[in-house]
């Protein structure tokens, strides 16, 4: 045969194009069909039976992909739960929202709250952790707010907390400055020897610089040890078709 | 995008696959002989 | 994206075999027709030109020899030349060392070679070792007819200078 081997490939590839078209013409109607029904039905479960949904795409050709309209009335929650009830349909593609910003929804990670350091905090205020005088050793009689402490870091492990130590400024700052280093690495200790893990924990010292609000410098109860949350979980993105809210 | 032209994609997709072993099957054949 | 695939898989398990279709007619179909029609090698132009030098070069010496006194290392010729037997030299495609071989087997005239028939040629050309096939490629029945014959210009017309 005289044919150019270009034209034989141009040729076949046009022969799939069109018979997957028309292939098309005869199989997406009735999944489109399929996806609609289960569509209207997880929305009205989700309770949201007015919300409308349109699997339709480019120039309003079918689509696996739905557009949702009609949620205005409802809240966040509810609008959240009808997109994921939706999304999770076997079959469905991409769900959107007809009044969306464009921008992938962050609902789908929420952020922790600091509840670790509001917990720890709360314990601390009313016991503290005392140390011998002058010295960086843990009082025995702190041994159990140690492990109450331990208890309550225990669930933000991921999360990277600060353990500051703090001095009076009485003395040389040189002194009160490692003073109050050895204090928290000494605390940092007794955390690990109770289960939490060293790379979540990060000890420093500040002396007397920064004494509670309200108090002098030099009154003694400057001296503490404090626990602040200093990095939550990291996000992971999310990506653009996971169903939310807006 | 619609469902035609994903499925378009899909076929002009197994077209390459199907022409890819065509080529790789040749290939092989012709090592054989210039071996 | 799998319940498309599911739904209109014969369509896309056509795609591939026309895929693989195209492929095989583009390397293994094709080749069929290349190969056979191109049976004539192109040494094959130049082979008349070339049997014809041969001869030219091969009768060379026995130009020469004939036009000086018959020298030591050619005594087949002087001999047979007495006693009639004919120059088998002048036959293009055939010099002194195939001559004295065509000698030993018998082979000393031109009749008889013009009188040889394909089972004849078979048989000689069995015998004639390096210089196997020369007899049909330089078409020696032919050029002897036409020496036996004497027939000087017709030979000259088809075969060339003597």
């Amino acid at each position: 045969m005289s044919v150019r081997p270009s034209l034989a490939i141009f040729a076949g590839a046009v022969l799939s194009a069109s018979l997957a078209a028309v292939s098309a013409t005869i199989t997406v109607p009735g999944l489109i069909a399929g996806l609609e029904q289960a569509a209207t039905r997880e929305a009205r479960r989700a309770g949201a039976p007015g919300l409308e949904v349109r699997f339709a795409g480019l120039g309003g050709l079918a689509s696996r992909h739905p557009t949702l309209s009609g949620g205005d009335a409802l809240d966040d929650e509810t609008r959240l739960a009808a997109a994921r009830a939706i999304g999770a349909i076997p079959g469905v593609g991409g769900v959107r929202w007809s009044d969306a910003a464009g921008s992938p929804g962050d609902t789908a990670v929420p952020i922790a709250p600091l509840h670790c350091q509001e917990d720890v905090n709360a314990l601390l205020r009313v016991r503290s952790i005392r140390f011998d005088e002058g010295r960086s050793r843990i009082d025995a009689a702190s041994r159990d707010l140690l492990d109450e402490v331990a208890a309550a870091l225990r669930p933000c492990l991921g999360s990277i907390i600060a353990i500051t130590g703090h001095t009076d400024s009485r003395g040389s700052e040189a002194a009160n400055l490692a003073l109050s280093r050895e204090r928290a690495d000494a605390v940092l200790a007794a955390l690990v020897a109770r289960g939490i893990p060293a790379d979540g924990l990060r000890a420093r010292g500040v002396g007397s610089a920064t004494p509670v609000d309200g108090l002098l410098p030099e009154d003694p109860a400057n001296r503490r040890i404090e626990f602040s949350v200093v990095a939550t979980m990291p996000l992971q993105p999310t990506p653009i078709d996971t169903p939310s809210a807006r | 995008m619609p469902a035609v032209f994903e499925l378009v994609i899909l076929a002009l997709a197994a077209y390459a696959v199907g022409f890819g072993i065509g080529w790789a099957a040749w290939r092989r054949s012709v090592r054989r002989k210039r071996r | 994206m799998m319940e498309l695939v599911e739904a209109n898989w014969p369509v896309l398990l056509a795609a591939l075999l026309i895929g693989l279709l195209v492929a095989w007619w583009i390397y293994f179909g094709r080749r069929r027709t290349r190969v056979t029609g191109e049976r004539r090698d192109v040494l094959d132009e130049g082979a008349d030109p070339a049997a014809r030098n041969q001869a030219l070069i091969d009768s060379a010496p026995a130009a020469a020899s004939a036009a000086q006194p018959i020298s030591v290392p050619d005594p087949v010729s002087a001999s047979a030349l007495a006693e009639g037997v004919d120059d088998l030299t002048r036959i293009k495609g055939v010099g002194p060392k195939l001559r004295a071989l065509l000698a030993s087997l018998g082979v000393t005239r031109f009749e008889q070679i013009a009188g040889w028939g394909d089972a004849d040629i078979d048989r000689i050309d069995a015998q004639l070792g390096q210089f196997q096939g020369r007899i049909r490629r330089d078409n020696w029945i032919e050029q002897a007819k036409l020496l036996a014959a004497g027939d000087t210009a017709g030979y000259e017309s088809r075969f060339g200078k003597l």
